[in-house]
């Protein structure tokens, strides 16, 4: 059974304190507090289009998924994911970068500064209005389909998620723990049962560049 | 002695007639020096004053004190060198009042100023005023943002890791990709990586490090040529460097590899990073994934 939940543990933290990666979120549902049996199996991969045998790619059964709540406030559904997305299987926490294009251009004519004054010769800068326009090429458009209508960000934007295959089907409880752990920043139990190891259960937020 | 009224008396010098009475003119007692008043007129008609003595109705309208403390117009406007020169070196910037939060004192291409409000998705300051990301030529795309973090996999199938969308590279333009990774302890075991074009499957499960149970980070940088018809089996270019997390080198190459496909031949729109564990006790980190084409004209 595929999970999707929105962001991964520590989303939105200050920099440089520490929260779950997938091999941490997976210690804590296998080990610490025994919430699921992940599928480790390597020959099990999920995709968007079912499960399937990592190597042949033999169709193995239909996919069952479930997608929390928050990702469809944020406008993601299913059909966010695109033709022969990979999920694996284990834990995952994937990103996802979009950049919108933008140019600047004279206000009123759609051409770049250059574009202007190779046509219009010299020109005082003071008698021009630039502004910044989106450029939406068939790529952002593609992108931007993918998202429920008006959800999808008009920025350079990340989209987080983490991706849990377990066995089977959670009961309710322990898919709401996990949940808490991945989108509420719950802090996990026994964190004496956690390795002392840099890096080994736990990643480090920092912003962006350090 | 009476003077008649249309007559003036021309003297130098009155002194009073018995001593310590003083000489008294019309009820004013000039005495010893001294001029005792029982009240005093004032002209108030200034040119132009600032303030109204009148309109001050606190009854010292009258009175020396008040007209001691009336400012009129006539006196000299403190100039704006002498406003500047009393603050200067007293008045710090930081202690005055915020501005507004407008845009009144922004500066522009025509006047000095200050900074436009950030946009808080990683802009940079254009000479405009305007914030927007760099060009960095065609395709170009950066990694943009506040708080950032890892994408992090245990998963022993290929499972998609990063992906950079909404790309324009055209099919002429190469494609250079960089990404780090690091792997956890937990098993003598190595992790492997892949990378897709579009839905493309360039290479996949290419092993990342080494199958040793250490922590090991790596440097991948990815050059992928122009994509033209009878060219697609064009190999790509790897560059590698292991490291162990105590710095020892692990190993480094750097190879020419076909494509496990054919390259798609239309614009890139997406560059996905593809990640796997060869035992789920070890956890593949990836991160900075900085994706670049290279202008072909």
């Amino acid at each position: 059974m595929l999970y999707i939940f929105a962001g991964f543990p520590g989303k939105g933290a200050g920099p440089g304190t520490q929260h779950l990666h997938a091999g941490g979120l997976q210690h804590a549902i296998e080990t610490v507090e025994e919430l699921a049996i992940l599928e480790h199996d390597p020959v099990i991969q999920h995709r968007k289009e079912g499960v399937f045998a990592n190597e042949t790619g033999e169709l193995l059964r239909q996919i069952e998924y479930r997608l929390s709540d928050s990702l469809l406030k944020d406008g993601i559904t299913w059909d966010w994911f695109t033709e022969g997305w990979r999920f694996g299987n284990g834990v995952t926490v994937q990103k996802s970068m979009a950049s919108p294009a933008f140019s600047t251009v004279v206000h009123g004519s759609d051409l770049t500064l250059d574009q202007f004054l190779a046509l219009h010769g010299p020109t005082r800068l003071a008698d021009l209005e630039l502004f910044r326009k989106h450029n939406r090429t068939e790529s952002w458009e593609s992108y931007e389909s993918r998202w429920l209508p008006g959800t999808c960000p008009q920025e350079n934007h990340e989209v987080s998620l983490t991706v849990i295959v377990t066995d089977y089907r959670l009961p309710e409880f322990a898919y709401e723990r996990i949940r808490d752990l991945i989108e509420r920043r719950a802090e996990p139990k026994y964190l004496d049962q956690y390795s002392a190891e840099q890096g080994k259960h736990f990643h480090t937020i920092r912003r962006y560049g350090k | 002695m009476t003077i008649a009224g249309d007559k003036s008396l021309l003297v130098d010098v009155i002194n009073e007639k018995d001593s310590d009475a003083g000489v008294t003119v019309d009820r004013v007692l000039l005495k010893d020096g001294e001029v005792a008043v029982g009240a005093v007129a004032f002209d108030d008609a200034t040119s132009d004053p600032l303030i109204d003595a009148d309109a001050a109705v606190d009854r010292t309208e009258d009175s020396v004190a008040h007209k001691d403390h009336v400012h009129p117009k006539h006196h000299a406007k403190y100039p704006d060198s002498e406003a500047v020169t009393a603050v200067t070196g007293v008045v710090k910037l930081d202690d005055l009042a915020a501005p507004d939060d407008n845009t009144d004192l922004d500066f522009s291409t025509t006047k000095h100023g200050l900074t436009s409000k950030g946009t808080n998705v990683g802009d940079f300051l254009k000479d405009d005023g305007s914030w927007a990301t760099p060009a960095g030529g065609s395709g170009a795309v950066t990694r943009e943002g506040g708080d950032t973090t890892e994408a992090t996999t245990t998963s022993t199938s290929s499972t998609d890791m990063l992906d950079a969308t909404s790309l324009t590279i055209a099919a002429i333009e190469p494609i250079m990709a960089h990404v780090i990774s690091r792997k956890t302890t937990g098993a003598a075991d190595d992790t492997n990586w892949g990378i897709d074009l579009n839905a493309t499957v360039i290479f996949a499960n290419v092993r990342l490090d080494e199958a040793s149970n250490e922590i090991q980070h790596t440097f991948q940088n990815t050059m992928i040529p122009a994509r033209v018809s009878n060219y697609l089996r064009a190999g790509y270019d790897t560059w590698r460097h292991i490291v162990s997390s105590a710095g020892t080198s692990r190993g480094e190459s750097h190879n020419v590899v076909a494509p496990a496909n054919d390259y798609p031949t239309v614009e890139i729109t997406n560059l996905t990073v593809t990640g796997s564990v060869d035992n789920a006790l070890i956890t593949l980190g990836l991160d900075e994934l900085h994706v670049y084409s290279v202008a072909a004209s």
